[in-house]
């Protein structure tokens, strides 16, 4: 080892080596502090989706004595799920509203989005309040209402209530779109401009390509929001069963014949695997999307 | 990046020195802006300010739907304030959690992110494992908690005795425990809170740090006059979208109510009895009442929390907006 | 040129007149067209099709359109949107008053009364049927079927533990409950002998069957609820406290609760092979006539021939308390499926005919009962003929159907039957313990029940 400073005494190099010593325990201690609780909330974490795969494989009388791990594994419950309840017209209905939330939402928030960060124009900061506020605003308020609308139209049961809306733009994806495009410098939209390009081109051409990352996030986000959401299928789809999705039929499982807790628990590990799986090949974006609502503005 | 990023000067930060060469005075493009802002607008007209003075003209009326509205004036004020002790049980409920959860979900947040942040190595894969429950569906995330904490074959009980507990609470099927159970939840989902908070903790200057150890400053002190104050904006940020959220708490309520027949109301909040009230016994004026009384309480939680986050918010920059 | 334009403006003449005289009769016909949605499905459907065509074949140039599958709820919410049906059915009678005060059912009194198309109700229905379809004199619909309740008990249980047959009064229902009632080593219960408790058996009836047992009153004829005034409710609550402190409790109230909440939690999928009843977890159980169809065959649900059912069960009415016990010994809760003419129907005379047909269809009423073991609610119908394809049971039934005492209670516009929720919760609650003065309890209750009567006036 290298002493620190050249001709130390042995008293004060015995000294240093000590308390290099101990620093490293310390360190040390701190390491497996550090992995132990994180170790420990890990399993926290996973111990309800442990039980949910697990318990999804075994037998009724299995289930109810606790036991942690199935045996026999009862791969059956996977097929008998789609039997015992109309499960795959769920799952495709969901992923029929959660595409078309996702499309509406992506094709009617970025312009909003670009004409707010890379324009200027008088009220543009006024309507951009106006957005972050409608944010704030109890969903409640405007429930009735208009509810009362799509009821007058006759849309009520159908997807129409659920999809149309998200073709108006939310407040949420153009706030979070408006975020990121901001952080594309004007310089690249001015020389757009003196080059000759109108706005339109600008957008999809030039800034549209940046912006990929945001883009992606947002449409993950809607999609997922649409997938997961309970509220909006409960008010408009819940009087036609062949328009439920998935968290409808998943709430109503009691009421329905022949299913018992370790089928509830197949439907939900379903219900969960696709988010599961889509969130583990584009964790980055989601990771960004979250933090740049949250911290940036 | 395109070319045409690369062949321009360097990306600079916003708010830079304006470039050598300034475009030509270019006129707004207006047409192009109403055609970008028309989704939202009309949206914006229809979805929202339109329901809303509907709404507010709805709670004066007795309306079920089938009939036009009848103008009642203040007929549905007074019921929900002295003829309804289901909007009393709700308004309790509703607050009693988010004054319980609110702090809890802010502190365990920040346990999390701060426990992230001791790991040297591997750190993505427990944020990822973190992280994950919060985004799982809320009706199968609620489901499964039923099921695992029931009293007779819940798996939490059977660990619980296991290590000693004698009596191990019934939960969801215990009015004076499914309360805990709902919040026992949303702390299970605290994944998507806790990253924000990761980035407010990784924001703070490194030099901050090492110049308190410096000056002989612990852990816990470093935490407590460091750590803390600068992350005091995203407390602040936090605890306002709790407490706008919460208000408004519906799917795990009524989820976890329908497994275990909660006939006791111990899980009825505010945005229950408004969907009941509109969409069970039709009484659409009522609910509508109902939920302008909500946007004023959030309003007033709001503005006091605004008012007075001087005291206890420190801005890096100075201010909200940048 | 002049002839042509002539003989244009002829044909377009003609051409037009015809339409319009093809659009009225087109419109005429199209008039007499009944739409009536009901929550049958399977077999019950293709009998109530059945009638249906029946009642066509009796009215020429009557078409009717049958939907099935659709439960009350969503006839509600579409009558409500404009676009119901002109017959709705529901599936029991706790939400009629409901309905004729909203008038999302039409009140059908001048119809009974009229000379040409009219019904005699007394002489058509059984008293109780009649007593389920009106609210504060407005009639609004008619019974179909009915829907009784009564008491199963497992008969190899009950003669194990040596007991000859179904106990009659509430005392004896708690000393036999007690008897049959059994726990393991550590406190748990493993069978229960009967279980008082709100929610237990999927459904909304647990405080209606503990208001038969004690002959407890509803409202008072001035359309007041009577929970605060009428002793009995206070006695009946007070029995299912003793009843579950003494049989699972070991004389402890907050045990018993506690030792039952984990029981129930315990318990399988209430629909199927896993029913407490079934598996034996449970040894008398209150419920309605057609749960026989599950005792006799839980994954198809057919009640003939009932040679090797599930469980071995017989059939008594609800055991009463002794001092009531010769007046009220015999009957029960007396449901029925209820049909009206919604609101915003184009063709309510037409309408009426089908009402009337279903009604009072004989053949209707005999498949039905055969394939359901729900008793008819039609006076003389024919199912008490012994050339009747079902076994005993159907006779407890059929009996308690006719009981003087049978029926509902008086139906009032209480929002979504505010009544039988509110006392549901109150149940819930006390039987939970969270409820420390059950007068206290019920006279709340019975304050929101007349402000929700005073209020939908």
């Amino acid at each position: 080892m290298r002493q620190p400073v050249p001709n130390m005494s042995p008293e004060a190099w015995a000294e240093y080596r000590a308390g290099l010593r101990k620093r490293r325990w310390r360190q040390f201690l701190q390491m497996v502090a550090s992995h132990t609780g994180l170790i420990t909330m890990s399993v926290v974490f996973i111990f309800p989706l442990y039980l949910v795969f697990v318990v999804s494989v075994m037998s009724f009388d299995q289930a109810s004595n606790r036991d942690l791990w199935p045996n026999p594994f009862i791969w059956h419950n996977y097929v008998e799920v789609f039997t015992a309840v109309p499960f795959l017209k769920w799952t495709l209905n969901t992923l029929f509203v959660s595409v078309m939330t996702m499309i509406g939402t992506v094709v009617s928030s970025v312009p909003p989005a670009y004409v707010l960060s890379h324009l200027q124009w008088k009220g543009r900061q006024v309507t951009f309040v106006i957005i972050l506020s409608t944010m704030m605003l109890p969903g409640q308020v405007t429930m009735i209402p208009v509810y009362v609308i799509f009821s007058k139209l006759h849309w009520i049961p159908s997807f129409l209530p659920l999809i149309v809306p998200s073709f108006f733009a939310g407040a949420f994806s153009i706030f979070l779109l408006r975020q990121f495009f901001v952080s594309i410098p004007e310089e690249i939209t001015d020389a757009g401009r003196i080059d000759g390009c109108n706005e339109l081109q600008l957008m999809l051409r030039i800034i549209i390509p940046l912006v990929k990352p945001a883009i992606a996030a947002v449409g993950l986000f809607s999609f997922l929001g649409a997938w997961n959401d309970f509220f909006g299928p409960l008010l408009y789809l819940v009087e036609n069963q062949d328009l439920w999705t998935l968290g409808i039929g998943l709430n109503a499982f009691r009421g329905l014949h022949h299913v018992d807790t370790s089928m509830m628990m197949t439907a939900s590990a379903l219900f969960m695997l696709p988010v599961i799986i889509i969130f583990f090949f584009s964790q980055k974006v989601f990771i960004e999307g979250v933090t740049l609502t949250g911290v940036k503005g | 990046m395109t070319s045409i990023a690369s062949a321009l000067v360097p990306p600079r930060k916003r708010g830079a020195s304006a470039p050598a060469t300034k475009p030509a005075k270019l006129k707004t493009p207006w047409l192009f802006i109403f055609f970008c802002m028309s989704p939202w607008l009309f949206g914006f007209l229809g979805f929202t300010v339109y329901p809303m003075g509907a709404s507010l003209y709805e709670s004066f009326t007795k309306f079920n739907l089938i009939d036009s509205p009848q103008w009642i004036g203040l007929d549905n004020y007074h019921r929900m304030f002295f003829e309804d002790p289901d909007f009393w049980k709700a308004l309790w409920n509703t607050v009693w959690i988010s004054a319980i959860s609110i702090p809890l979900r802010i502190g365990f947040a920040i346990f999390t992110a701060w426990l992230l942040t001791t790991a040297k190595r591997g750190r993505s894969i427990y944020r990822t494992i973190f992280f994950i429950p919060s985004m799982v569906p809320t009706v199968a995330a609620t489901m499964v908690f039923t099921v695992i904490f029931n009293p007779a074959f819940g798996t939490i009980n059977m660990l619980l005795q296991k290590i000693g507990v004698k009596n191990p609470p019934y939960w969801f099927m215990d009015p004076s425990w499914s309360k805990w159970g709902l919040i026992i939840l949303g702390l299970w989902g605290i994944g998507d809170t806790m990253l924000i908070f990761l980035a407010g903790l990784l924001d703070v200057p490194r030099s901050l740090y090492e110049a308190a150890s410096l000056e002989g400053a612990n852990g816990w002190q470093q935490f407590r006059y460091i750590t803390v104050p600068l992350m005091t904006p995203v407390i602040f940020f936090s605890a306002v979208t709790g407490v706008i959220g919460s208000f408004q708490y519906f799917t795990q309520a009524y989820v976890a109510s329908s497994q275990v027949n909660d006939f006791s109301h111990s899980m009825y909040f505010y945005a229950t009895h408004i969907y009941y009230a509109a969409f069970q016994s039709y009484e659409m004026g009522y609910a509508a009442a109902l939920a302008w009384v909500l946007l004023v309480i959030t309003l007033i939680c709001t503005l006091v929390m605004l008012r007075t986050q001087k005291r206890w918010v420190h801005y890096p920059n100075g201010s909200l907006f940048k | 040129m002049r002839k042509n334009r002539l003989t244009a403006s002829l044909l377009a003449t003609a051409l037009l007149a015809s339409g319009f005289i093809g659009a009225t009769s087109e419109a005429q016909a199209a008039e007499r067209k009944v739409v009536v949605w009901s929550p049958f499905n399977g077999a019950n459907l293709d009998m109530w099709n059945a009638s249906l065509k029946r009642i066509e074949a009796v009215n020429p140039g009557l078409t009717i359109e049958s939907v099935g599958q659709v439960d009350m709820e969503k006839s509600l919410a579409a009558i409500n949107a404009g676009t119901g049906p002109d017959i709705s059915v529901a599936n029991g009678v706790g939400n009629v008053g409901w309905f004729c005060g909203t008038g999302a059912w039409q009140p059908l009194n001048k119809f009974i009364a009229d000379k040409k198309v009219g019904i005699n109700l007394v002489k058509t229905f059984t008293p109780a049927a009649n007593s389920g379809t009106v609210s504060r004199g407005v009639r609004c619909a008619l019974p179909f079927s009915s829907e009784v309740f009564g008491f199963y008990y497992n008969k190899d249980l009950l003669k194990a533990a040596g007991f000859k047959g179904a106990p009659k009064t509430t005392t004896q229902l708690l000393t036999m409950a007690k008897k049959l009632t059994t726990f393991d080593a550590e406190g748990n219960i493993v069978r229960a002998g009967y279980v008082p408790w709100a929610g237990y058996s999927d459904n909304d009836m647990g405080s209606m069957f503990l208001g038969v047992m004690f002959g407890t009153k509803w409202f008072n004829s001035k359309g007041q609820s009577t929970f605060a005034t009428d002793p009995a409710w206070k006695k009946a609550f007070a029995w299912q406290k003793k009843f579950i402190a003494d049989v699972y409790g070991h004389g402890d109230f907050a045990a018993g609760s506690r030792a039952l909440t984990k029981f129930i939690a315990a318990a399988g999928d209430f629909w199927g092979g896993n029913n407490d009843f079934i598996k034996g977890r449970v040894a008398m159980m209150a419920h309605a006539d057609w749960m026989s169809m599950m005792w006799c065959d839980p994954e198809g649900w057919n009640l003939n021939p009932c040679k090797t059912p599930a469980v071995n069960f017989g059939t008594a009415p609800l055991p009463v308390e002794p001092s009531i016990y010769k007046t009220n010994y015999g009957s029960g809760i007396v449901g029925a499926n209820t049909m009206g003419i919604s609101k915003g129907s184009k063709n309510v005379k037409d309408a009426w005919i089908v009402l009337k047909g279903l009604a009072t269809d004989q053949e209707l009423a005999l498949n039905w009962s055969n394939a359901n073991g729900d008793p008819a609610s039609l006076l003389k119908s024919r199912d008490n003929n012994p050339g009747l394809k079902y076994p005993a049971f159907y006779k407890t039934f059929y009996n308690i159907s006719r009981h003087a005492r049978s029926g509902y209670h008086p139906l009032l516009n209480t929002g979504e039957h505010l009544e039988e929720t509110g006392l549901q919760s109150l149940m819930s609650a006390w039987q939970a313990n969270s409820v420390p003065d059950i007068s206290a309890g019920l006279k709340d209750l019975a304050n929101r029940v007349n402000q929700m009567i005073a209020r939908n006036g």
